[in-house]
């Protein structure tokens, strides 16, 4: 009987798992969120290092895909750098993170009296990835001729005060986990490189935060509740924790339920095997 | 024929990644300034290849049409949605109301569904994978549930475990994936010297 | 001349590479013999092909979501090879491609495979399907459509990588896949029969096709991580004692 916990049909296991993930987004559970030191030690590095009207380069480099994970940390952290009053130009590397952008532009300007083109720019989408980051450094200002909204940027306050990517004091990047956006931007003396990525991506940011190259770094859709709890503004990824937190409890379940299956078919063919 | 198809890529991939990356070890403005323009050359190119993308695409949909074959309705309704896009975003550039519309109400609904397939298979893939049979199966299993005891609900009830899944995380997990990446670097480095000085030409389809 | 003085641990590994490389590969090129640890993968891969040959099904070639980087070059010497054994065991190949640059590069590398295994008249060129940005969901039709019985990703792998797995292991297809990107390793390594780990796949083009080249650049990276480990050591060693020289002295 209980061998046939071995090879249940995962229908049942899915049915399960969209119960547990949307039941709490209908009816909130409340359960507690303890905030992790890295999320702390990330926050701080914002906190601390960013004074009013320092220059902050924030990139917005997801595709819908990853709008769950991502939008939420874009929000929070986005927030957070306008509320300590410092210069951003947003700035977009992958072709489907164009909407995020505008987006956050007008959660700026209406939440924090952001003024375009004084203390807040948005630049276009620049196909090539890795090689759009190394004309950046070598020359931001050849890359660039007009803002998102097709306007010449030389109209704008704040792109004639920028001289170059060294002006900036840090570059916020939250994208899915590439690290071909920090190989060239710490070409860039004195620049803090920040990061808020997926939770799948963490393995491969993880041992650049621990070596010191970058200065915060969150991680997946519980970062972004975390960070959200702590800028005192909580939204659409602490909302969608409790469905996370069920989610996992039931793979942990079928994990379990798994193995029990799985060893008693093999004591049952062990004993078959005995027996002949 | 042969110098345009095998020959020129290598001479053009040779001058143009020693341009770039002498600019990298070098202090010479002029040249600094000129892979700069490069780079630059690489952003337009880059674009022009979504345009190769595009004509990829039609013509393996066009020709799925034109044998009539079973997935050929899907193959219209894909050929009308790329024209549909194509000539709301030239008409109206992606900052028009009617682009924006698309954008927020069909593809990116349509993209967070391909990509929260993930939520369903990865559950399966957890329940195939994480099962005891040797020693390996046994830390994958361990540390993988440990990962997810360390956020959310489960790190107020197990004190314990955001203790534990942070030490596994930062020593074990942090080491291991910085020696892959360290070996990936170099693997990278070589792969990338060969393939700039020509001795690598199998994308050109002549073997070295 | 003007050297970026902030690099010059850099230039000394480029250097140091450049000169083990050819080093190593003229004393291949002089005395031929060379060995290289045997990787799982690649009798998997062959396996593979011989079972999909058995079942009558195809197999499934994918390079990934990520961006076109060197792993596709060391992917592309794999596809050659899995290219070569669907010729010459007249299996179906059916490859799965989400970038558009890599299209005109592999429809070369499956054509020289076919010509080289004396089988052009079964190349097709149909089946070298670009997805762009529908890779996924395509991928994953393509897999359960066509019920591939092997399942190869060899590339900058991301998400798609647990997708095709399970796509696939519906299928019970023998799966091999190969990755840099450290992030999708745990399930690649969970979900497949064989895999390449990060410098597996370049080895893997040394251990198919060996020459002076390719052996010679799989020594010279090799030296070079046993380099690495050293100043890993000597530094730990030296930070432990508080003196961080090391370490300044590899930041320039």
């Amino acid at each position: 009987m209980l061998e046939k916990l071995n090879n249940l049909d995962v229908r049942i296991l899915y049915v399960l798992m969209v119960i547990a993930a949307t039941f709490p987004l209908l009816w909130p559970m409340g359960l507690p969120l303890p905030i992790s030191e890295q999320v702390k030690a990330s926050y701080n590095a914002i906190e601390t290092n960013i004074k009013p009207n320092d220059l902050v380069f924030f990139g917005i480099d997801f595709e819908p895909t990853q709008e769950a994970e991502l939008w939420p940390q874009v929000l929070a952290v986005g927030r957070h750098v306008a509320s300590k009053g410092a210069r951003m130009v947003l700035v977009n590397m992958i072709a489907g993170g164009f909407r995020y952008e505008e987006r956050i532009e007008d959660v700026l300007i209406k939440q924090f009296n952001m003024k375009y083109g004084v203390n807040l720019l948005s630049l276009p989408f620049s196909a090539g990835r890795e090689a759009a980051f190394q004309s950046i450094v070598a020359d931001f200002k050849g890359l660039y001729k007009v803002d998102y909204h097709g306007k010449t940027l030389t109209d704008f306050p704040l792109w004639n005060e920028i001289k170059s990517a060294k002006d900036f004091k840090m570059y916020v990047q939250i994208a899915d986990a590439p690290d071909w956006w920090l190989r060239p931007m710490s070409q860039v003396k004195g620049l803090l490189l920040w990061n808020g990525t997926v939770a799948s991506g963490a393995s491969t940011m993880a041992p650049l935060y621990q070596s010191g190259q970058m200065c915060g770094f969150i991680i997946g859709m519980s970062g972004g509740a975390e960070y959200e709890f702590l800028t005192k503004r909580p939204g659409p990824a602490a909302a969608a924790m409790d469905g996370q937190s069920m989610g996992h409890a039931l793979i942990i379940l079928f994990v379990i339920l798994g193995n029990i299956g799985y060893q008693m078919t093999k004591r049952k063919e062990a004993e078959a095997k005995k027996a002949r | 024929m042969i110098f345009v198809k095998t020959q020129l890529p290598i001479i053009v991939t040779f001058v143009s990644a020693f341009i770039v990356v002498a600019s990298y070890y070098l202090d010479i403005q002029a040249w600094k300034t000129f892979a700069a323009e490069l780079l630059r050359w690489n952003v337009v190119l880059a674009a022009f290849a979504l345009a190769l993308g595009i004509g990829g695409i039609v013509r393996l949909h066009w020709g799925r049409i034109a044998r009539r074959e079973r997935t050929a309705p899907y193959s219209i309704i894909c050929l009308l949605s790329l024209a549909l896009f194509l000539v709301v975003g030239l008409a109206q550039t992606t900052r028009g109301k009617a682009y924006q519309w698309l954008w927020d109400y069909i593809l990116l609904p349509v993209q967070a569904t391909s990509y929260a397939t993930t939520f369903f298979f990865i559950t399966s893939a957890a329940y195939r994978a994480f099962r005891i049979r040797n020693s390996y199966t046994v830390v994958l299993m361990v540390s993988a549930i440990l990962m997810m005891l360390r956020v959310g609900f489960f790190a107020s009830v197990l004190p314990f475990t955001p203790a534990v899944s942070a030490w596994v995380w930062d020593i074990p997990t942090t080491a291991g994936m910085r020696a892959v990446t360290i070996g990936a670097a170099l693997s990278l480095v070589g792969n990338s010297f060969r393939i700039i000085v020509g001795l690598e030409r199998g994308h050109l389809g002549g073997g070295e | 001349m003007a050297f970026n003085k902030n690099v010059y641990f850099h230039l000394f590994v480029l250097v140091a590479f450049i000169a083990t490389f050819y080093y190593t590969a003229n004393r291949f090129r002089r005395g031929g013999k060379f060995s290289i640890r045997p990787l799982d993968a690649i009798p998997k891969m062959e396996e593979a092909v011989g079972r999909a040959t058995e079942m009558g099904r195809p197999v499934h070639f994918s390079y990934g979501m990520g961006a076109f980087d060197a792993q596709y070059f060391a992917a592309f010497t794999l596809l050659e090879y899995a290219a070569g054994l669907c010729a010459k065991y007249d299996t179906r190949l059916i490859i799965s491609i989400y970038l558009p640059e890599v299209v005109p590069m592999t429809e070369e590398v499956v054509r020289k495979a076919y010509t080289d295994a004396g089988k052009i008249e079964s190349y097709r060129p149909d089946d070298i399907r670009f997805w762009g940005g529908s890779h996924n969901p395509a991928m994953i039709g393509l897999i359960s459509r066509e019920q591939v019985a092997a399942n190869f990703m060899i590339g900058s792998l991301f998400h798609e990588s647990i997708l095709g797995i399970e796509a696939a292991a519906r299928n019970n297809a023998i799966q091999v896949m190969g990755t840099a990107n450290t992030h999708q390793l745990p399930f690649i390594a969970a979900g497949c029969d064989a895999i390449f780990i990060g410098a597996e796949m370049f080895a893997a083009a040394a251990h198919l096709q060996p020459n002076p080249v390719r052996v010679g650049s799989v020594f010279a990276e090799d030296w070079l991580t046993r380099l690495m480990v050293l100043l890993m050591a000597i530094g730990a060693v030296l930070a432990t004692f508080g003196n961080t020289s090391l370490s300044a002295l590899l930041k320039r």
